[in-house]
């Protein structure tokens, strides 16, 4: 019983007792977002994520990534998910983003393409729609010592 | 609204009845589903060292949020004649995300109408189904309801009664929907049509009968349709025109998606009056009497009443007023099932036309069967098609050989959803079959290993998400096992094990179990050596001494200044020469090689013991020949070991870890010693810059070399001896190190000096001393004897520190210690018949006191004999002077003799590469150094003058001197005499 309280522990904060130090540091934020009408146009207001979501919602995703050490880093490729119950929108800040539409095992740019054998058994070439998406990415050359990023992302519970 | 239908010959005129039934959502969210996000980021360092970072996770919960939809969307209609109870088939559905009840209730219509729900679906109300004026339904569930309709016995054709069926949410009157229905009173044929299936809950394979009734419940005769393809000679062909244009009834099913026909299953009556039969389709438009007949897959059934007059092109009275039969046939649920929606559904048709020419189609109820969800995990490894152990069979289990301690081993698992419907597989540790060493740590990864696996339904445990019925999904066990776990050998024999545990989330009694085993385990480990010692297996640890036993790794006292070299590609790549026995105040040199053995990055700290004076570690990195800088420790040293086999003239190889590994590094495999070309991270394999010479197997250590030179500064006053140097690198993963042994010898340094050389004059029959120090500046103390000549012209005698006459030898009462000195004197004896003149260097030697042959030293004392009685004694003020500088002269005159001197006169040149400085001449009487007396340069006015021609003063001195003549100087009297000259620019 010890033994697996230890391993459920490890489980747990392993990544903070191994990789503590001398590593990127990267937070989450998640807002809710509203649009409110000003005049003839809408506004788009962010309010802090609430304990609870209706479906059709609207949230968004903010990654902060912050490189505290004296180091600079390359290739950093900085991923998450599109979480169950959800699905990706499009907002201006996904630009340049990497997609999955096959659970984070490859990433590509839009359009996404994949195959699919038609009713006569003919595969047919299709572009992935955004509702498809599994996973978004942004790959970064490199991160130099006290650099700081922001990254952000849409998405809506789904009705 | 849309709910997907099958089986469906005519879209959707009427439903005629409906079962009860619960459908799995796959679109909408339920409410209480916990959305949870994390960011992950992969990324490495200058040194190709893989780094990930997961981010916190954030959180939030779906609300509920209500919704229903009764169906059908369009106006549901009916024809019946007066006197008959019509039943209106309706669906609710909760189009919500949570449970919520609503109210029924129908509104506007003229005639009585009762709500029941239809349990069994079949469209009409049997015994025991109830009045219904509520419905609790869970989120996206539909319920069957009928309104049944009474039209009145005094109603007429043509009557119509139009109606609303409403749903609204109990706690939400905002909450609604309705759905319209219209009854029309006809006095024609018209049928009570329904379908029922003997199965509302299956399972793949299983086998469903469908029966379908149908009856005239009209006024009148129904008559036959015209324009049917009937193979009705059943000769296997539709001949033209007698067979592909006749007339009957017919009702007709499509065998629904998600099953098949089962072949002899279908029958039908009545088969007299008329002579009914079953027929057969693939097409829906061709049909045939005997099923083999039928080209391709049947995917229709029906039963064909034809008329009296079947080919005549008219229609005729077929079903009379209450008149009715069935149609029966079998299909099979496929296995897999994989329809969306987990249902079977279907829909029948009767088509006939009235007494009046009027051709209808009547849909049946809709019969639904579910094949349930039936979720099960199944954890495996190695391939795409996992066992589902039945127990703990450890089918499929993985097995890690030789796993270095202190990195990160990685199991891959397959985990299979087997059920036919979504399902997330949760994963845990079964800890009662699991054995680790203390301190590891084990995580779950996704797929492409580029994120942790976290909890995405909010149940607290760590998942795969959400996986499709009948596939599979990858993901990995990553393990780290402590940098201190002892080695274990490979042998077959498990040394270590984990049981991964998938708990599905739909029924959590479905669980699978999977093993990870570890068979051999690489401690940490370091080899220290010297240079071109390490990676061997010979690698003994200090044993104190360089003694010729154990020292394989040692610097010997035969080493020194050997020349090592760092041989790559048959090119020397770094060189360093072994200097081990010096002197007092040099330096000696030690190249020595840290080797990572521990088949995992590590550094190593170095220390070492035993030597004199101070020591430093200075590390070549690249081995280029040049020492960059100096370090305590060494920086992290790569290590790994092969994932696969490596052959001779390979000059790529497979390793488990490229962390730490860049091109020019130097690496040994096993100890075969190559240069790193290149290195693949995506595919961990490293390029070297040439093919190995030697075969390494799977497992063999991969490991990076840090060149290091350890330099003693040894203090001057070093006393000489010898030492053994006990030099240690060491890792605190696991408290390893390793020691070698290193000789340093320090060299007896001779340094006992006599000093200074000196000089005098004396005249014949007189006497000088000479002052003499000698000094012990050597690292031992020393046990002198001086000794000075007896064969010369002169006669010299010894005197001790206390001027006691010694002789011709003496030895020194105790031995000088380094750094001591003592004062010693020569007094010389000058004959008195001895040639005024004479000139001579006696060497005052400083020798071994046992050994007169080891001379260390010897000062030179210089005499020479003069005529009369005047010592003349010359010194300067510098002995060092910039050209531009002036100097200063005396000259110390005494009559050293028993006599007077008479018309004394001193004369001394002007010295080469100088010129005197005008007005600079003086006497000093007493000779302090402070002229008493100035003199002018000019001549006659004064006791001196400067000669420019001959470039010489001249000093005139003694009582009664003058600007013509000397003077007297009488015995012992002195004086000096001052001029400067300035050193030529």
């Amino acid at each position: 019983m010890r033994q697996l309280k230890i391993l459920f522990l490890l489980l747990l904060f392993s990544f903070l007792t191994v990789y503590a130090k001398d590593k990127l540091d990267i937070k989450m934020e998640a807002h809710l977002i509203t649009f409110e009408k000003k005049g003839e146009s809408f506004e788009v207001v962010k309010k802090p994520l609430p304990k609870s979501v209706k479906p059709g919602n609207i949230i968004e995703y903010e990654i902060d990534v912050s490189n505290p050490t004296e180091k600079t880093f390359k290739n950093v490729f900085v991923k998450a998910p599109i979480p169950k119950g959800t699905e990706f929108i499009k907002n201006s800040n996904t630009d340049g983003a990497l997609f999955s539409i096959d659970n984070g095992k490859t990433y590509n740019k839009p359009p996404i393409k994949y195959k699919v054998k038609d009713k006569n058994g003919k595969t047919v070439e299709k572009v992935a729609t955004p509702d498809m998406y599994t996973n978004i990415g942004w790959l970064i050359k490199q991160v130099k010592p006290k650099e700081k990023l922001k990254f952000f992302y849409w998405v809506k519970v789904k009705k | 609204m849309y709910i997907k239908r099958k089986g469906r010959v005519i879209p959707g005129l009427v439903f005629s009845a409906l079962l009860s039934l619960s459908y799995v959502s796959y679109g909408s969210v339920p409410a209480g589903t916990i959305i949870g996000n994390a960011a992950t980021a992969t990324y490495y360092d200058e040194n190709n060292n893989q780094y990930t970072t997961t981010s916190n996770v954030v959180q939030t919960v779906v609300q509920a949020v209500c919704g229903v939809d009764v169906m059908p969307d369009s106006t549901l209609e009916k024809e019946g004649v007066p006197g008959q109870i019509v039943y209106m088939p309706f669906q609710v559905k909760n189009t919500g995300n949570a449970t919520f009840t609503y109210n029924l209730s129908t509104v506007n219509g003229t005639y009585t109408d009762e709500i029941y729900l239809d349990e069994n679906q079949n469209g009409i109300i049997d015994p025991g189904e109830q009045k219904i004026t509520s419905l609790k339904l869970g989120m996206d569930e539909i319920a069957s309801v009928i309104v049944a309709v009474h039209i009145p016995n005094t109603a007429s054709a043509g009557d119509i009664d139009n109606f609303t069926l409403k749903a609204i949410n109990a706690d939400n009157s905002d909450c609604l929907d309705t759905a319209d229905g219209k009854v029309t009173v006809i006095n024609d044929a018209t049928f009570l049509f329904n379908k029922s299936v003997d199965k509302s809950n299956a399972k793949p394979g299983d086998i469903l009968t469908y029966t379908i009734s149908f009856k005239n419940v009209g006024t009148k005769d129904a008559y036959s349709k015209d324009n049917y393809s009937v193979d009705i000679d059943n000769d296997g062909s539709i001949a033209s025109g007698s067979e592909d244009s006749i007339e009957g009834i017919l009702v007709q099913d499509r065998i629904p998606s998600g099953s098949t026909y089962v072949s002899g299953s279908a029958s039908g009556t009545p088969t007299t009056n008329p002579q009914g039969f079953v027929v057969y389709s693939s097409d829906g438009v061709n049909w045939f009497k005997d099923e083999n007949k039928v080209s391709g897959e049947i995917k229709f059934i029906g039963f064909f009443m034809p008329d009296a007059h079947y080919s005549d092109n008219n229609s005729e009275p077929v079903l009379s007023p209450d008149q009715q039969g069935t149609l029966t046939f079998k299909v099979q649920v496929d296995s897999p099932f994989v329809e969306d929606d987990g249902s079977i559904d279907n829909i029948s048709v009767i088509s006939f036309s009235t007494s009046t020419g009027v051709e209808k189609s009547i849909d049946s109820n809709e019969t639904h069967t579910i094949i349930p969800v039936s979720s099960q995990a199944d954890i495996s490894v190695g391939g795409n098609s996992p066992e589902e152990d039945s127990g703990n069979n450890w089918v499929d289990d993985n097995t890690a050989k030789n796993v270095p301690a202190g990195t990160w081993v990685e199991f891959r698992h397959v985990a299979k959803n087997n059920s036919n419907a979504e399902d997330i597989i949760n994963l845990s540790i079964d800890g009662n079959n699991t054995h680790l060493p203390d301190g590891t740590i084990v995580e779950f990864w996704n797929s492409d290993k580029s994120a942790k696996l976290i909890d995405t339904d909010g149940d607290g445990k760590v998942d795969i998400g959400t996986i499709s019925g009948n596939s599979t999904k990858e993901f990995f066990v990553r393990v780290y096992i402590p940098a201190n776990t002892p080695a274990q050998e490979e042998d077959g024999t498990v040394d270590y094990y984990l049981t991964v545990k998938g708990i599905s989330h739909n029924n959590s009694s479905e669980t699978d179990l999977s093993r990870d085993n570890i068979d051999g385990v690489i401690a940490s480990g370091v080899d220290i050596g010297k240079w071109n010692t390490v990676g061997d297996d010979i690698n003994p640890p200090s044993d104190g001494n360089t003694d010729g036993t154990n020292d394989n790794d040692d610097i010997l006292s035969s080493d020194n200044d050997t020349l090592l070299k760092i041989i790559i590609n048959n090119q020397p790549k770094c060189e360093e020469t072994v200097k081990n026995i010096v002197d007092p105040g040099e330096t000696a040199v030690y190249p020595i090689e840290v080797l990572n053995r521990g088949g995992h990055a590590d550094s190593f700290s170095l220390s070492a013991q035993g030597f004199v004076g101070d020591g430093k570690f200075y590390i070549d990195e690249n081995c280029d020949g040049i020492l960059d800088r100096e370090i305590t420790e060494t920086p992290l040293l790569a290590g790994t070991v092969l994932s696969q086999n490596a052959a001779i003239g390979d000059d790529t190889i497979h390793v488990y870890d490229v962390s730490g590994i860049t091109p020019g590094d130097i690496i040994y495999i096993g100890s075969e010693r190559k240069e790193v070309e290149s290195v693949d991270i995506d595919n961990k394999t490293i390029k070297l810059k040439s093919g190995l010479n030697n075969a390494h197997g799977e497992g063999s250590l991969v490991s990076e070399a840090a060149f290091i030179v350890f330099k003693v500064n040894v203090p001057e006053d070093q006393e000489a001896g010898e030492h053994n140097i006990v030099i240690k690198a060491r890792s605190e993963n696991g408290n390893i190190e390793d020691t070698m042994d290193a000789y340093l010898k320090v060299d007896e340094l001779n340094k006992v000096v006599i000093t200074p050389d000196a000089s005098d004059q004396l005249p014949p029959g007189g006497t000088t001393t000479y002052q003499h120090l000698i000094t012990n500046n050597g690292n031992t103390p020393k046990n002198l004897k001086v000794v000075v000549p007896t064969d010369l012209n002169l006669t010299y005698i010894i005197l001790d520190e206390n001027k006691n006459p010694q002789g011709t030898e003496y030895t020194l009462p105790n031995p000088l210690n380094p750094g001591e000195s003592k004062i010693i004197y020569v007094k010389v004896i000058a004959p008195s018949d001895i040639q005024p003149g004479t000139v001579e260097t006696a060497e005052v030697k400083l020798v071994d006191k046992d050994n007169d042959q080891i001379v260390y030293n010897s000062a030179q004392d210089t005499t020479t004999v003069i005529e009369g009685f005047m010592q003349l004694t010359k010194s300067v003020d510098k002995t060092q002077a910039k050209p531009g500088e002036e100097v200063t002269y005396t000259i110390k005159y005494k009559n050293i003799g028993d006599k007077d001197a008479l018309n004394v006169i001193v004369t001394d040149n002007i010295p080469n590469y100088t010129t005197y400085v005008p007005n600079s001449m003086c006497l000093d009487t007493n000779c302090d150094g402070n002229c008493d007396t100035s003199l002018t340069d000019t001549l006659g006015d004064d006791q001196g003058e400067f000669d420019p021609q001959n470039n010489l003063v001249k000093f005139r001195v003694g009582t009664g001197a003058d600007s013509t003549k000397g003077g007297t100087v009488k015995p012992g009297e002195k004086g000096c005499l001052i001029f400067k000259v300035k050193i030529k620019e």
